[in-house]
């Protein structure tokens, strides 16, 4: 045997090898050591659910309040830190920015980092900076980077052999005029399809998608597969002899048959809450999303994330009109999350389930890019502003921006790095960018940052090239 | 089957492209990343280096750096350990960067205790690059008609079905199923070289080979229609260009010189992808270029290289760069190290330097037509190598040298690639010759066999033997026009895809372009004319290559086409399945189907046969018969039922496997 074909072999061994380790993990629901032999470290959580506050959501207007300057005719542009005042949490070190009270009161069940640092790419784009969030890495670039969710998905595979492991909630593409770059990321990428999310863009319609279709009873949903069972039978493909695709084919069919018979497809229903319950989440689109994720992680799913849909100047994209806009936005978010935390606490829940708040970068009045190496603005800003809508954090800034982490072994009450607290309002402590973060929640999840696979024989890490750092700090038992 | 082996298939299918990393890897990555510089390739500081097993226990002009033997960590006699855990800084190593992590340290450690386990023939840095030299082979004495068959040596009793083979050929080159006729008359044909007839006739429908194979081109050529860069024009379709060249069935030399030069419609191509904002050096549209050129036209991976000297085989970071070079406005560029600006300045020139030179000092455009020449010249073997292996990998689902796109790699029978190669040459690089020379071999005629490397799991030695074409899976594209085909029901064209009016910044107006295309064709054309009066109008059978990918196309494996795709997912996903059984899309497609098929007002028997047909390309058994027949009651089935009936035959593996 010469040299290569002995490489080749020996990786196509390995590749079986794992697979045979891993067997356990995904849907056959006994045995789960290989999830242990390949993530190595125990985890905190077992799921994850990802709340994406996309668009840029502005530090100062919500987790990282400053000086708040109320708007009057003429008010001098530099002088606004915060277009809200500051409220009281449940910790005392923690102020957060009106129109947050609910989490303000459940502050002391979870991690508030500041000082999240985004990357420097130039001229700002939402959705690079979305992808380089989603997926560790800065598009473009020579392999197809799999999404966060995906990643867990081929390491740690379904908890429920019956649910998809990586659930995407309320993110819509048509219509959208960044579409095509944000499905460059909500991919498995080089992992394959397979790793791909299951999307939800409606939660509202979220039970559709697990039952038959339109118009069939389940009566003939399940004789439709009774009669598709014994044409198999009947089949003469035996003639062609065993083959690995047919039978990994009729296995994926028999998933599928799985999650549209199975009772955790109920999880999908949002009807099946109870009225009190879902009035609290029902804040639009984003709460219900947040019901459909405990729902679902209560029946055993791996990943989700719950978008509040981004959409070019849109949501959190405050290009203008910031201060107004922003108070919907809260509204929007506010009691769904902290209802969402007290459902996991309350349920047992919350210590392996790790949730997190994030967003593509943050914003400013004032600053595009960040200090120092500004770039070219996309919003206009009057010196005194004259007119409301110039009231707000327009521009885009990178410099820092606050995440939110609850549960999942994360610690409590706790505090983690610091803004300046005048303009530009910039990380000064304990700053913190997506390859550490990552590093630190795949952590949490059990799975080494230098976790890697091959792709066109070189090694293609889940930080990029292994080199993500957990903040131990941030863990409450690390 | 056991649920555990049932577990690995599953794994398995979620492994398409990837594996995890073995700890021999993570040590390899170690080594190349802390000590490679110093210690690997033609780098042997101290007289130590780690290139192989065999020179790792050789030691250093110190003596001994490890011991081998099993669990020898408590061996203290380890100078890698001591240097590693070193307090003093004239020695410690590695003595630039950081020190070594524990966890580093600890991997050495198990990788000791282990016995220095090596796989077999690895080496660093092995300056592995492909030859481009045409290899003349002398074609083998022996009977058989077709070449192919005399480098093989097959069993000559063996071949699928006609039934078989008709579909197979017709997917493979027009990416159709056969009607129902079609297969019954070449059931019934007699001639003895109906089989190359079919190939023959199939290769002449231009519109169904174009329409089929720009999935193929596109995949390889980035080309699509939606997707990342054209937000900011940094980026530009190729489809016209493609397609026409394709309906030309365009000599290969010139369909690679015009995507070099950048022809008129080719332009898109070198100009690559370009994203709003600042870009990693390695990733700027001139190395884009260097990286898609030679992966592409010389299965050469330059990915590696374009940021530090490759590890995996003998580019190097300036090699890749005096590629790009060419590329370039001035026909230099500054190199660029990980991201980190170098002194050194590269000069536009082959990445194979025997193929000739390049004027760097000539204008972009000379530069580009000369590197065009250069690699299509007749000298460069490589060249039609790369092409060839691809085009048997297509039809076999194996190439002759694998991965496809690390054409240095030996192949499993080279006599073979390189006879087709000289073939190719001979007969002007054209692509339909090639396919009928493959197409026509009895190699082709061969019952489908499964592909063990999809699901290799014995310890067994594993070397390629051919004995036949893998069963493959259907594309995306494949699938949905079977199912157009079974349901009379094709993809239709968005707005945006039809009306060049409604072209966003280039995004979309590529179904416009191809009706312009083939209507001209059409109207030039008295055979096609013929072929097509009376028929639908072509607007109402879009093909799925042309139509706009879906989250239906994404899930049956169309790629976004933001990297060089050459090989599509082997393995159907639960995602797919749960598409096919409960998506909406799919559920309409059927209700529409079995109108159609109600309106020709068949006896139900009747019935039967053909939708059988039509799928699977054979009559059903007789127990298949009774099940249809229990499913569709008589005289006329409900809407409903024969719906249903479509869906049991649409979700056989059979049906989206190719046998």
């Amino acid at each position: 045997m010469n040299p290569v074909k002995r490489r080749e072999f020996l990786q196509s061994l390995s590749k079986a090898s794992i697979a045979a380790m891993a067997a356990g993990a995904p849907r056959q629901s006994s045995a789960g050591s290989a999830t242990a032999s390949l993530a190595r470290y125990a985890p905190s959580a077992d799921s994850m659910i990802l709340l994406w506050m996309g668009g840029g959501m502005a530090h100062t207007d919500t987790f990282d309040p400053k000086r708040y300057i109320p708007f009057t005719k003429g008010v001098e542009a530099k002088s606004v830190l915060s277009t809200f005042p500051s409220i009281d949490s449940a910790v005392d070190s923690i102020k957060l920015s009106q129109g947050l009270e609910n989490i303000a009161s459940i502050m002391d069940r979870g991690t508030l980092i500041r000082s999240h640092v985004l990357a420097d790419l130039g001229h700002i784009l939402h959705s690079r900076h979305q992808y380089h969030w989603h997926t560790g890495y800065k598009p473009p670039l020579t392999v197809a980077a799999p999404h966060l969710g995906s990643w867990m998905s081929h390491i740690l595979g379904s908890r429920n052999e019956a649910l998809p492991s990586f659930i995407e909630i309320g993110q819509s593409y048509a219509g959208n005029g960044e579409a095509e770059e944000l499905k460059a990321f909500s991919t498995g990428g080089c992992l394959g399809s397979e790793h791909g999310p299951f999307r939800i863009s409606n939660p509202a319609d979220a039970i559709k998608s697990v039952r038959p279709p339109a118009g069939m009873t389940f009566g003939r949903f399940q004789n439709r597969d009774k009669a598709l069972r014994r044409m198999l039978a009947a089949s003469p493909l035996a003639e062609y002899g065993s083959d690995f695709q047919k039978d990994s084919y009729l296995r994926s069919l028999d998933n599928a048959y799985r999650l549209l018979s199975s009772p955790a497809a109920e999880a999908f229903d949002l009807s099946k809450e109870p009225k009190e319950v879902y009035d609290i989440y029902n804040t639009g689109k984003f709460g219900q999303g947040c019901l459909l994720a405990r729902r679902l992680v209560e029946n055993g799913a791996r990943f989700v994330e719950v978008s509040t849909d981004y959409e070019p100047f849109k949501g959190w994209d405050t290009h203008d009109n910031g201060h107004t806009r922003l108070k919907g936005m809260k509204r929007m978010i506010d009691a769904p999350i902290t209802q969402l935390i007290l459902d996991l606490e309350k349920r047992g829940m919350l210590d392996r389930t790790l949730v997190v708040l994030a967003s593509e970068f943050s914003r400013d009045m004032m600053t595009e890019g960040k200090p120092g190496k500004e770039v070219r603005a996309q919003a206009k800003v009057q010196d005194k502003i004259q007119d409301l809508k110039f009231y707000g954090m327009h521009r885009h800034f990178t410099a820092a921006s606050s995440v939110l982490m609850f549960g999942g072994g994360v610690k409590q009450g706790f505090l983690y790095g610091a803004t300046a607290d005048e303009r530009p309002c910039t990380t000064v402590t304990d700053a913190i960018g997506v390859m550490d973060l990552h590093a630190t929640i795949y952590r949490a999840m059990g799975i080494r940052s230098d976790y890697s696979v091959d792709v066109e024989k070189r090694p293609f890490y889940v930080t990029n090239l292994g080199h993500g750092k957990v903040r131990k700090e941030l863990l409450a038992k690390a | 089957m056991k649920p555990f082996l049932l577990g690995i298939l599953l794994l398995l299918l979620a492994l398409p492209c990837a594996q995890a990393v073995e700890p021999f890897d993570r040590v390899v990555d170690l080594i190349e990343r802390r000590c490679g510089e110093c210690h690997t390739g033609n780098a042997a500081k101290g007289g130590f280096s780690m290139n192989s097993r065999q020179s790792l226990l050789h030691g250093s002009d110190n003596g001994k750096v490890l011991q081998s033997g099993k669990d020898q960590v408590k061996n203290k006699n380890h100078l890698l350990l001591d240097l590693l855990n070193s307090q003093d800084d004239d020695e410690w190593m590695p003595p630039k960067g950081k020190r070594l992590t524990a966890e580093e340290i600890t991997l050495f450690k198990q990788w000791i205790n282990d016995g220095l386990t090596w796989k077999a023939g690895f080496v660093f840095n092995n300056a592995r690059k492909a030859a481009t030299a045409y290899l003349p082979v002398k074609l083998p004495p022996g009977t058989q008609q077709n070449p192919i068959d005399r480098f093989l040596n097959l069993p000559t009793n063996q071949a699928c079905s006609d039934a078989l083979f008709i579909r197979r050929a017709t997917l493979d080159l027009t990416g159709l199923l056969p009607d129902p006729e079609q297969v019954e008359n070449f059931v019934k044909q007699t001639a003895s070289d109906k089989r190359a007839q079919l190939i023959d006739q199939l290769l002449a429908d231009k519109i169904a080979y174009a329409d089929h194979w720009l999935t193929f081109w596109n995949d390889l050529l980035r080309n699509s229609y939606y997707g990342t860069g054209f937000i900011d024009n940094g980026r530009q379709q190729i489809t016209a260009w493609l397609y026409q060249s394709l309906l030309d069935n365009k000599r290969y030399d010139q369909f690679t010189t015009d995507l070099i030069t950048g022809a008129p419609g080719a332009e898109g191509y070198i100009k690559g992808i370009v994203w709003r904002g600042v870009v990693n050096a390695s990733q700027r549209p001139v190395i884009q270029a260097a990286q898609n050129v030679s992966q592409v036209f010389l299965g050469t991976n330059l990915k590696c290289a374009s940021c530090h000297d490759s590890f995996i085989d003998g580019w190097k970071l300036d090699e890749a760069y005096a590629f790009a070079s060419i590329f370039s406005p001035t026909g230099k560029l500054q190199v660029v190290h990980c991201n980190r600006v170098t002194k050194r300045s590269a000069q536009a020139a082959m990445l194979f330097p025997e193929l000739g030179r390049i004027n760097a000092n000539a204008p972009l455009a000379e530069r580009r037509q000369q590197a065009a020449a250069l690699l299509t010249s007749d000298k460069n073997g490589l060249f039609a190598r790369t092409l060839v292996n691809r085009m048997w990998k297509n039809f076999f689902a194996y190439g002759l040298v694998e991965p496809v796109d690390f054409m240095a790699n030996p192949s499993w029978n080279e006599d073979l690639l390189n006879w087709l190669a000289e073939d190719f040459k001979q007969h002007h690089y054209d692509l339909k010759h090639l396919m009928r020379r493959i197409c026509t071999s009895h190699a082709y005629s061969l019952p489908a066999i499964g592909n063990p490397n999809l699901k290799e799991t014995s310890a067994d030695d594993y070397s390629y033997v051919f004995r036949g074409p893998y069963i493959r899976r259907m594309t995306a594209e494949q699938l949905l026009d079977a199912v157009g085909k079974i349901t009379g029901t094709w993809n239709q064209a968005s707005a945006r895809d039809k009306d060049p009016e409604k072209k966003f910044r280039g995004q979309g107006g590529q179904y416009a372009e191809l009706l312009k295309i083939q209507r001209r064709l059409i109207a030039e054309d008295e055979k096609l004319q013929a072929v097509h009066q009376g028929k639908s109008p072509i607007e109402l059978t879009m093909r799925a290559s042309a139509a706009k990918e879906n989250d239906f196309m994404r899930i049956l494996g169309r790629p976004a086409r933001e990297q060089v795709v050459t090989q599509r997912d082997g393995l159907a996903t639960t995602l797919q399945a749960l598409e096919l059984t409960n998506g909406k899309t799919f559920d309409d497609l059927l209700r529409q189907g079995a109108k159609t098929w109600l309106a020709k007002k068949l006896k139900t028997q009747d019935l039967i046969t053909r939708i059988h047909l039509q799928a699977l390309g054979r009559k059903p058994t007789q127990k298949e018969r009774l099940i249809a027949t229990q499913m569709l009651p008589s005289p006329t089935p409900s809407e409903q039922a024969l719906s249903d009936y479509l869906w049991v035959l649409l979700a056989l593996p059979e049906f989206e496997l190719i046998y």
